[in-house]
């Protein structure tokens, strides 16, 4: 039964999910250039390739890796996250489902992981659209815990305990990933930190510092590819909540279909 | 996945004039390279910091519980345990008389060291139990940092445990540290805590 809810809740907020993001239409790309403010300061010394002092002004050269079929890739990474993505992790929530009924997880703790992955699908493919972690995605992420918590309630009552260690935990990891964006010059984006901040509020704490962690492995990887096939330079950004999707899916996955 | 550099477009509105209110997300690729590298430096640094902190609560308990221990296993010895006896037998069988219980001491389920010498355990239980009556107020701790089974998973070999023979109490005490994050290994610790029997030196001399 809690199976059931699980994947239809899902199914719903799959769906809320694809209208959200369509409800951002694409914008051509205009060529012209942003405001600066508007661009990540990866590098507030001025190292970055992309920025070029202009008579006092700072201007933002954009940097175009592969100029040859930039519109091609864009469309098919928009695609992949916009059609696919939400039901390839729909699958993964329904796999999910099952493991986690086979060993009577609660309900609760089933509905705040898998609206956590579903959730993130939305906020990869604006995070690469508009390189923006939506606010009312994360406050939909904040409404998920705490219909859970209202759900553990029913359940015999919330292990305080746990939830302070949660947010024991989610201070820990803003202050890390805090000092982090300070130490880097901001070479982290402040979106990005509000949504780990979040993971151990979701996910409990062990799973939300594995899956951060697979996160940035999975960055590190497309990095050191990106790096190898001269297709970006170390100052170049790029958006970090696609690594974060697959991450958080493939740890949840891992650790959790045996219905830890 | 994502493609690598955020564009002209990322930053402008779309087509309808909207774009989602939020803070920006990205990531610096030289960020990227080196974030799993400080990220793993500093989980290793809590495992090892959470490791040395259990070492430390489960040696402080296996030395108390040594010293108690040797202590207690005074009362093991011939004379006392004859008059003991006695002295229980009596006021047990009083208790009893009155109404109560035959446990008037209290002396069947205690981890009390004295109480568990009274009893006649192997040496291993005597030993385990001694540690996790020392060890009952940390148990959520223990666990916490990752030991197996928290104060009940400190284990003692029969063969390397001494308690009520020889003149020395030597406790050998093993158990398991979990490494998260790290699969599902686990670390073997063990602590060592010896300590002479009372009522063993000088006994040549008699």
């Amino acid at each position: 039964m809690a199976g059931v809810i699980v994947i239809l809740v899902s199914a719903a907020v799959t769906l809320l999910g694809v209208r959200y993001v369509a409800s951002f239409a694409p914008g051509r790309p205009s060529g012209g250039t942003p405001s600066p403010r508007d661009l990540p300061s990866a590098d507030a010394g001025g190292a970055a390739e992309g920025e070029q002092e202009d008579g006092g002004q700072v201007s933002v050269k954009i940097v175009e890796p592969d100029a040859a079929a930039p519109a091609a890739r864009d469309d098919v990474l928009d695609r992949s996250l916009v059609v696919y993505a939400p039901w390839a992790v729909l699958a993964a929530v329904v796999a999910l489902a099952v493991g986690w009924g086979v060993a009577e997880v609660p309900l609760s703790y089933q509905l705040r992981v898998a609206l956590t992955l579903v959730l993130l699908v939305p906020v990869a493919a604006l995070d690469v659209r508009y390189g923006v972690v939506a606010a009312p995605a994360l406050g939909a992420l904040l409404l998920v815990r705490a219909v859970s918590l209202a759900i553990e309630v029913t359940e015999g009552g919330p292990s305080w305990s746990s939830v302070g260690q949660e947010a024991a935990a989610a201070a820990m990891i803003g202050a890390v990933f805090g000092l982090v964006r300070l130490t880097s010059r901001a070479g982290l984006g402040g979106g990005d930190v509000l949504l780990f901040l979040l993971f151990p509020l979701l996910l409990g704490t062990r799973l939300a510092v594995t899956a951060v962690f697979v996160s940035f492995i999975v960055a590190f990887a497309y990095s050191a590819w990106a790096l190898a096939a001269h297709r970006a330079t170390r100052k170049d950004a790029f958006p970090l909540c696609p690594a974060v999707l697959v991450g958080t899916v493939a740890t949840v996955l891992f650790v959790s279909l045996s219905g830890v | 996945m994502a493609r690598l550099v955020l564009r002209a477009s990322d930053c402008a509105p779309s087509s309808s004039g909207r774009r989602p209110a939020g803070a920006r997300g990205y990531l610096i690729v030289e960020a990227a390279m080196a974030l799993p590298v400080y990220l793993l430096f500093m989980l290793l640094v809590m495992k090892l910091s959470a490791v040395a902190v259990a070492q430390a609560k489960v040696t402080v308990a296996v030395n108390q519980a040594a010293i108690a221990l040797s202590q207690a296993s005074y009362v093991r010895s011939a004379a006392v345990t004859s008059d003991a006896a006695d002295v229980i037998d009596l006021v047990e069988d009083l208790v009893g008389r009155l109404g109560s219980n035959d446990d008037v001491f209290g002396l069947n389920g205690s981890d009390n060291a004295l109480a568990l010498m009274v009893n006649d355990l192997p040496e291993a239980e005597l030993a385990s139990r001694a540690v996790a009556g020392q060890l009952e107020s940390q148990d959520a701790l223990l666990k916490a940092l990752g030991v197996v089974e928290g104060a009940e998973g400190v284990t003692f070999d029969p063969a390397t445990v001494s308690v009520v023979t020889g003149d020395r109490v030597v406790l050998d005490a093993q158990y398991d540290v979990r490494l998260w994050f790290f699969g599902d290994h686990s670390l073997a610790m063990r602590a060592h805590a010896e300590s002479t029997r009372w009522g063993t030196v000088g006994a040549g001399d008699e």
